[in-house]
């Protein structure tokens, strides 16, 4: 792995308007990612946790510019894509690819797999005939379908094989960059270790980039080199994956880490409860968005809102008392 | 120690296309008074199916019960009338699902949906009625009852809504609850606090508990007993503890073995190869046949019985004092 950055976002916000009334005036603001700074590696896997509706969805699309971000800045390579036409943007389109979280919803019921995964290549114009097939047909390989998949359509199949299907169609424009949202939630969990392996796989024959959204602490640690935590639409912490899990230091990482069932009967853990809901987005708590739920949180955090800061080694938190 | 529930060689099967499939296939489950026993597989094993059997939920036709027995307080439910069964269902056996959102009616308030358990069983004045809400609420950890129960289930989050879900399951006092996937659909931060709560409530009240999940580190956190469960058949059954240190049959290695480990890092992780065999596809002789590290010839030709292995510790594998988990 490299240092070179090959995504950086600097303050990255996406906000979504809310409506009300019958003259459908927005009234307000679902700041589903509210100024966030990362940085992802060349070669590595940044893993993205959080709990559902903290944003990292919508964070993970806003960095491919599948939405349009509201303010700050996205650099690939170096060069700012903030605010390039689609024109200039198609070119970083076959750079950076996605898969989604629901193999049932994310392939067209009614395309064939070799049209699926070719969709890709037809619109770039890249290859022909002959020549696009053959691509197709090693793609499926590489991601262990046979070939007559490329007759069948998606219904034909199991969930973990059109989640295959899904990743040979990100990679059909040879990506560098993959952002993975939740891929493997929607799986059985015999299912789930195969898909995570083929990642793993993948990512050392193409030398691609991982963006790894997900909710299961477990799984993002198996695959990450770098986890990033997320809380109501901002990075409460960024770190190296061994040291994260070794030694959290934002409250809401230690309790997110405490809560993860173990699979082990003879050690009983005391589970560390979070008392409260994620709040609202639209109206965020002042100061630290985290203090209303915190178990250590004292009277500034209520009115000052921490920086995320390098505690030592590149350990980023965002708390007062860390 | 006395049974609270007896699930005995129940054998369900669905009609499909004109064609009669077996989803469950002779499985049999006992769970001990004031025990949680925990049911572990993956979709289409049968698990849920089993669930719903137990309440008589079945949707008939399709799906029918073809044989065994359900034996709760000494009785048989499959040989219950509708009216008798009306009486356990809710009462003395509840049930709480997957979904919570989706299994609340969104046109009524928190209060009245939980009170319509207590109206339908007990005669109680709505004064009492409402003190009794309350009282489950507060019981389940839902802070400002009195505010809450005039809510719409689309006011409250996941987490609120499945405790509203256990809150009604709670209603009636049951001496037995059924719990198919609680936790599925809420956050890990949220998950913990059910768990906690469904512990605490089996102390308090002396329940007993069939949880049903895919997620054996739930298993392995609340259950004391269980049973895992492949393509309609249940493959292995033992207490907790012993079933994690020497588990006796592949598919329980595999399912182990392919759970990341938050407190080491495997280069890369054991799955198990394939797919679950949908119903009416199963091969001849046992179901894990395709799947399985250690499958020999005798597999594909005569299925293996439940038997037991050691004191406690049942295993439906030839091979079974073989496995480790290692293999």
């Amino acid at each position: 792995m490299s240092l070179k950055e090959l995504v950086k976002i600097e303050g990255l916000k996406k906000y979504f308007p809310v409506t009300s009334g019958v003259l459908s005036r927005v009234t307000n603001f679902v700041k589903a990612v509210d100024g966030v700074d990362m940085t992802v590696r060349e070669g590595e896997t940044v893993g993205l946790v959080g709990e559902s509706g903290c944003g990292k969805t919508t964070l993970g699309k806003t960095i491919i510019k599948l939405l349009e971000p509201t303010g700050g800045d996205i650099y690939y390579d170096e060069e700012k894509i903030t605010n390039l036409s689609p024109s200039s943007m198609r070119a970083y389109r076959r750079k950076m690819q996605i898969v989604f979280q629901d193999p049932y919803g994310s392939l067209n019921p009614r395309m064939k797999v070799e049209s699926i995964v070719s969709e890709g290549l037809v619109i770039h114009g890249i290859s022909t005939g002959k020549e696009r097939r053959e691509i197709i047909r090693e793609l499926l390989n590489t991601v262990g379908l046979r070939e007559d998949a490329l007759s069948r359509y998606p219904h034909e199949f199991s969930g973990g094989q059109r989640q295959r299907i899904a990743i040979a169609r990100a990679l059909a424009l040879r990506p560098d960059f993959v952002v993975c949202d939740e891929p493997i939630s929607a799986l059985d969990v015999s299912v789930q270790a195969q898909i995570i392996n083929l990642f793993i796989e993948l990512q050392e024959e193409f030398s691609l980039t991982y963006l790894f959204i997900s909710h299961d602490l477990r799984v993002v640690k198996h695959i990450s080199d770098r986890v990033a935590v997320m809380y109501l639409g901002k990075i409460v912490e960024f770190a190296e994956s061994g040291e994260l899990y070794k030694n959290p230091l934002h409250p809401y990482t230690k309790i997110l880490i405490s809560s993860v069932p173990i699979a082990d009967p003879s050690r009983k853990r005391e589970p560390a409860v979070l008392k409260g809901d994620v709040p609202s987005p639209i109206n965020p708590p002042s100061g630290c968005s985290f203090h209303p739920r915190c178990p250590i949180a004292v009277e500034k955090c209520s009115s000052a809102e921490p920086e995320l800061r390098d505690a030592g080694g590149g350990h980023f938190v965002s708390c007062h008392l860390a | 120690m006395n049974n609270a529930l007896e699930i005995k060689d129940l054998r369900v099967s669905f009609s499909s296309e004109g064609k009669r499939v077996e989803v469950v296939s002779g499985v049999s489950i006992s769970v001990p008074e004031g025990k949680i026993v925990g049911v572990v597989g993956e979709s289409g094993c049968g698990k849920t199916v089993t669930a719903l059997s137990v309440m008589r939920l079945i949707p008939d036709p399709p799906g029918k019960i073809d044989s065994g027995n359900i034996i709760f307080d000494g009785g048989d439910l499959l040989e219950y009338r509708e009216k008798d069964m009306r009486s356990v269902r809710g009462n003395r056996i509840s049930m709480i699902f997957q979904e919570p959102i989706s299994s609340l009616n969104p046109v009524f308030t928190v209060g009245d949906q939980i009170g319509e358990a207590l109206r339908t069983h007990l005669k109680l004045s709505r004064k009492e009625e409402k003190e009794r809400v309350l009282e489950l609420l507060r019981l389940v950890g839902i802070p400002a009852p009195e505010r809450r129960i005039k809510n719409y289930p689309h006011e409250l989050s996941g987490g609120m809504s499945q405790r509203v879900m256990i809150a009604m399951a709670l209603a009636c006092n049951p001496e037995m609850l059924i719990a198919d996937e609680p936790t599925t659909a809420l956050d890990v931060t949220i998950q913990a606090g059910i768990l906690e709560l469904i512990e605490d409530l089996r102390v308090k009240m002396g329940m007993a508990v069939l949880l049903i999940t895919h997620d054996l580190g739930i298993i392995a956190e609340v259950a004391e007993e269980v049973y895992v469960m492949y393509a309609g058949k249940i493959a292995e059954h033992a207490a907790t503890s012993e079933l994690f240190r020497e588990p006796k049959h592949p598919y329980t290695v595999g399912l182990l073995n392919s759970i990341p480990d938050l407190r080491e890092r495997k280069e890369k992780l054991d799955a198990i190869p394939g797919v679950v065999p949908s119903p009416g596809t199963y091969p001849k002789g046992c179901r894990f046949q395709d799947r399985c590290p250690l499958v020999i010839e005798r597999c594909r030709i005569e299925e293996p019985p439940l038997t037991e292995h050691a004191p406690g510790h049942y295993s439906a594998c030839w091979r079974a004092d073989e496995v480790t988990l290692e293999i």
